[in-house]
């Protein structure tokens, strides 16, 4: 009688949490996601969650998870979704896209958040004079369709870019694993992964609605619920 | 029977309606933010509320918000106020990011 064969391990480990990442040669343990941010009222979180992404890469890059890294949103958001590609914090042009801010950290690249702080609301561009001197570009970014190639993303290099739709019920998130059960549609919303656990089946993300909101700012979501595994964003640095 | 609409603009008037006219209050609103208007406070005795709204805008892009649309009816005579906060629902102990009101009387 024929052995039955093995089920083939899958290419990536069974779960990974940037936030309490083991030691793991070139890496030393830690926390490589820095802390929640909030967006406040304006409609800018695809800058929010793509430096949140960006700001981990930097942390992996220079093998060093307690460096202080905080890059400037206002600049990514104000100073090249509204005043080149002519999106607000809100009405027919509020939001972005994740390609559009990836480009542009590649290009020119983004300054610290010393340099253009963070305020929410339609506003001119207003850097630090020396602003050229202090850009972070990012080397080559590239969208993910493949829940397989996001986990691998994730437990190899590091956090993602993604997108979903919000609903009603996301509010009240506070512990567990969300799953879409009630409430109104209410828009796109962009967040960062930090991991994910393939044994409950969900996705870790960081969200910027402060530390007030969900678990301490973070959540988990099961896979495939509301778009959040549909494309995800990777950047290098 | 008559329609109006108020926004932004009308914060803090006070308009007088006939009872039986059906009006709205019309505001920006960016939900993905965390940020939405509350549930109406006013006089039940004295309006109705017919219809709570949310349509995104459209050219709204990830992040983009929309407009809240809520829908009242004048029942009766009298003098009340609608006050509406913009704030997250789990924030409750924090001031509200902006305030709305619109003071209604109702005539014959």
């Amino acid at each position: 009688m024929a052995m039955a064969a093995a089920a083939a391990a899958p290419p990536y480990p069974p779960a990974i949490d940037w936030r309490h990442f083991p030691a793991h040669a070139p890496l030393p343990a830690g926390d490589y996601v820095t802390p929640v941010r909030d967006q406040k009222t304006c409609g800018s979180c695809v800058a929010f969650g793509t430096l949140a992404a960006f700001e981990a890469a930097i942390r992996i890059h220079d093998k060093n998870p307690a460096k202080a890294v905080d890059l400037s949103e206002a600049d990514l958001f104000y100073c090249h979704a509204e005043a080149e590609h002519g999106r607000h914090c809100s009405g027919p042009s509020g939001g972005w896209w994740p390609d559009a801010a990836l480009a542009c950290c590649q290009n020119p690249g983004v300054v610290d958040e010393p340099c253009f702080p963070y305020t929410p609301g339609d506003q001119p561009c207003k850097k630090c004079t020396d602003w050229k001197k202090r850009l972070t570009k990012i080397a080559k970014w590239q969208k993910i369709t493949s829940t397989t190639a996001m986990k691998q993303w994730l437990a190899t290099r590091g956090p993602l870019i993604t997108c979903f739709t919000v609903y009603a019920d996301f509010y009240s998130y506070h512990s567990g694993i969300y799953h879409h059960v009630s409430g109104a549609l209410e828009g796109g919303h962009c967040v960062c992964c930090v991991g994910y656990d393939d044994a409950r089946r969900y996705w870790i993300c960081k969200n910027s609605w402060n530390t007030t909101w969900g678990d301490h700012g973070f959540f988990n979501i099961a896979y495939g619920q509301v778009g959040i595994d549909a494309a995800m964003w990777a950047l290098e640095i | 029977m008559t329609t109006s609409t108020y926004q932004e603009r009308d914060r803090g008037r006070t308009v007088t309606l006939t009872v039986g006219t059906r009006f709205s209050v019309e505001l920006e609103e960016n939900p993905t933010t965390g940020y939405k208007w509350s549930a109406p406070e006013f006089d039940g005795r004295s309006l109705a509320l017919e219809a709570d709204d949310y349509t995104l805008a459209k050219g709204a892009a990830i992040g983009g918000g929309g407009t809240r649309k809520f829908g009242f009816a004048v029942k009766s005579t009298g003098r009340t106020t609608i006050r509406l906060a913009y704030r997250r629902p789990w924030e409750k102990d924090t001031a509200p990011e902006a305030t709305f009101e619109l003071t209604v009387i109702g005539t014959r």
